[in-house]
């Protein structure tokens, strides 16, 4: 090894500054800790999902059950034994604050940032 | 001076182990309860209360809740839709116990707004087609027909109250005056039913009926935090902390509406044109009383942003937030003060009200 | 393959290779001592003495003087065969295949600044790897990656210049033959 600067010092330094400076734009690590869905039902349970495991969840009420999906970090209402499926018409929820709600059925579904909740949300 | 080596590894396992500590939710001690009563979904939170007086509580505020919703339904039987054939029909309408307060103050309300909330347009709200269970939906009513019911000038300032000795009894000389309470009716519910907690002994609690609430006291010291809903966007605007005893109420052109042919036509109807108001996506008011702050609500949104401030001036309010339709937001200095955004708006204004 | 040489005699590259591992220790538990930001996030200063090995004995040397360096390092520390032994190895042998396919660069081959940055990021990355995919599969633990990865190429470039004046030093003296990393292992 020359005891010196080379070419391929030049490459190395370059490739690293581009692979750390990617991780950042990927990655920027101070966006927070991850983001749950809380689900709850009409007769008050309440159920706290984190979004960054997929799943299924089937949600009790008075009509019935509505289904629940969680994949790639969103959660929606998959079905719901309402006659108007509103819940399901408004689609992916990712950010925190944004919801959706079964009336009829009683459920509800709000993605909430975890260390950084809203006792309440008005609107 | 040699001491044990830590290997990075062992350091980012306990830094990892120290994250994730940090970042599980705690368990509180906050009771949840939910109802579907007023038409929409009502959350009661109460901070450190024993079950039983938690279970007391619920019922209470399911009482107050369901009694308001039976009084004072706009379309289904109720004694505010006898009291709406009578005023139609021109006969005087004997008011039960308790509903001459409301209507007082709704009107005292609409006066102080300048016109601008007048639950007095309750034919109004049915032609547009905001008075149903079904969601709204279009055609919009031809103009002619708004124009004949606006010709007559239906306001809650036509209604008379006469007290006498069987008590009071409310009459119109105007037919077309139909009352409407919904722009007053939550914020004075949730007035009545947050009272009956404070002289439970509760004070530490917020009380949100489908979006609006009223909140008091704190969690543990920690004050609560309420987020407000971005009104286009996926999301919170911004949020604020409660001081004490605050009723927050938005006025959106989101929450009930349709959309004809391009146009988005909402519930919140400017009584002078007897069109849906147009300039704004929602206003927010903080205010102690949930009957104020909900009356305010409406009446700002019909203002709009140019009109705003005199409204507020002349309603005696101090913290208000209204997002024109361009994305302005326009903030009253107490309001600024206390508000976080979550991602500053491309604009905001920052409006003293009045002396 | 050299022929089989007799189990005692001790050649002058088997002299070197523990005289720096044995370096290398030192300098781990001196660093051990600093404070740092984060616990046990440390410059790597003794890596030096690996990538010593590697410009003056080739890359087989430089794994010796590696997983030496490791294996006294836990053995010390009372650490040996616990997780964190696993994620020290794991970091040392990613490096060292680092180490193996910059050598393969055309032309002269990188310096030690260049070598030192490759090791080191290659080192915190495999680190990384091992404790996400065995210990910690959590995606809070992502988060701490972009840090981690600055902070291990900072330290590879600072290795590296100790390294280069090191060898530099050395050369003046005479001592450093000017030979590619792979050399020694060519039979």
């Amino acid at each position: 090894m020359p005891a010196a600067w080379t070419a391929a010092d030049g490459l190395l330094l370059a490739l690293g500054l581009a692979l750390v400076g990617a991780l950042w734009a990927v990655e920027p690590g101070d966006r927070g800790p991850a983001s749950l869905a809380l689900v709850r039902a009409a007769d008050g349970r309440t159920l706290e999902l984190p979004l960054d495991r997929d799943a299924r969840v089937e949600v009790s009420g008075p009509l019935g059950a509505s289904l629940l999906e969680i994949r790639h970090g969103r959660v929606r209402f998959l079905d719901s034994p309402c006659p108007q499926k509103r819940c399901v018409r408004a689609g992916w929820l990712d950010r925190p604050g944004e919801a959706a709600a079964c009336l009829p059925n009683g459920v509800t579904v709000e993605v909430v940032a975890l260390g950084r909740r809203y006792d309440a949300i008005n609107f | 001076m040699i001491r044990r080596p830590r290997a990075a590894g062992a350091a980012l396992l306990l830094l990892a182990a120290l994250l994730l500590a940090a970042c599980a939710p705690r368990p509180e001690p906050v009771h949840h309860d939910r109802f579907l009563v007023l038409g929409t979904l009502v959350d009661l939170t109460l901070w450190d209360a024993d079950e039983d007086t938690a279970q007391r509580a619920a019922a209470e505020v399911l009482r107050v809740l369901r009694g308001v919703h039976e009084r004072w339904h706009a379309w289904e039987d109720s004694p505010l839709t006898r009291l709406n054939q009578a005023l139609a029909a021109g006969r005087p309408f004997p008011l039960e116990p308790g509903m001459a307060e409301v209507l007082r103050e709704a009107r005292r309300l609409s006066a102080l707004s300048g016109g601008l909330f007048d639950p007095g347009i309750g034919a109004l709200v049915r032609l547009w087609g905001f008075q149903s269970d079904d969601p709204p939906h279009g055609p919009p009513p031809p103009e002619a027909r708004i124009q004949a019911l606006l010709a007559r000038g239906p306001s809650i300032a036509h209604l008379r109250l006469e007290a006498g000795p069987e008590g009071v009894r409310a009459r119109s000389e105007t037919p077309t005056l139909q009352l409407d309470l919904g722009a007053f009716l939550k914020g004075w519910a949730v007035d009545q039913a947050v009272e009956r907690l404070h002289a439970m002994g509760l004070e530490d609690l917020i009380l949100n009926a489908g979006g609006d609430l009223r909140a008091s006291g704190d969690k543990g010291g920690r004050p609560w935090r309420i987020g407000i809903r971005d009104p286009r966007g996926p999301g919170v605007l911004a949020s604020l902390e409660i001081r004490g005893d605050e009723a927050v109420f938005t006025s959106g052109d989101y929450e009930r509406y349709y959309d004809w042919e391009g146009v988005r036509y909402h519930h919140l109807i400017d009584p002078r044109t007897g069109r849906p108001a147009r300039g704004t996506l929602s206003v927010t008011v903080v205010h102690p009383r949930g009957a104020v702050a909900d009356a305010a609500a409406t009446a700002l949104f019909v203002a709009g942003p140019e009109g705003w401030r005199e409204v507020a001036r002349r309603m005696h309010l101090t913290q208000v937030m209204l997002v024109a339709a361009d994305g302005t937001v326009h903030l009253t200095p107490a309001m600024e003060r206390r508000m976080r955004f979550e991602s500053r708006p491309a604009r905001v204004v920052v409006e003293q009200v009045g002396p | 393959m050299p022929a089989a040489a007799p189990v005692l005699d001790v050649t002058r590259e088997d002299r070197r290779v523990a005289a720096l591992a044995a370096l290398g220790v030192v300098i781990h538990l001196a660093e051990a001592g600093l404070p740092s930001p984060l616990p046990g996030l440390k410059p790597g200063l003794a890596n030096v003495v690996v990538l010593a090995a590697l410009a003056l004995h080739g890359w087989r040397a430089a794994a010796w003087v590696s997983l030496l360096r490791v294996l006294a390092g836990s053995l010390l520390a009372g650490t040996f065969l616990t997780p964190t032994f696993v994620l020290s190895l794991s970091g040392a042998l990613a490096a060292l295949a680092a180490l193996g396919l910059v050598g393969l660069l055309p032309g002269r081959g990188p310096g030690p600044v260049g070598a030192a940055v490759a090791a080191s990021l290659a080192h915190m990355g495999g680190q990384f790897a091992v404790a996400y995919a065995l210990f910690l599969p959590h995606p809070a633990l992502l988060h701490l990656l972009p840090v981690l990865m600055s902070f291990a190429l900072a330290a590879g470039v600072l290795t590296g210049l100790v390294a280069l004046a090191a060898l530099r030093g050395l050369e003046r003296r005479g001592l450093h033959p000017l030979r590619g990393p792979l050399e020694a292992d060519r039979v």
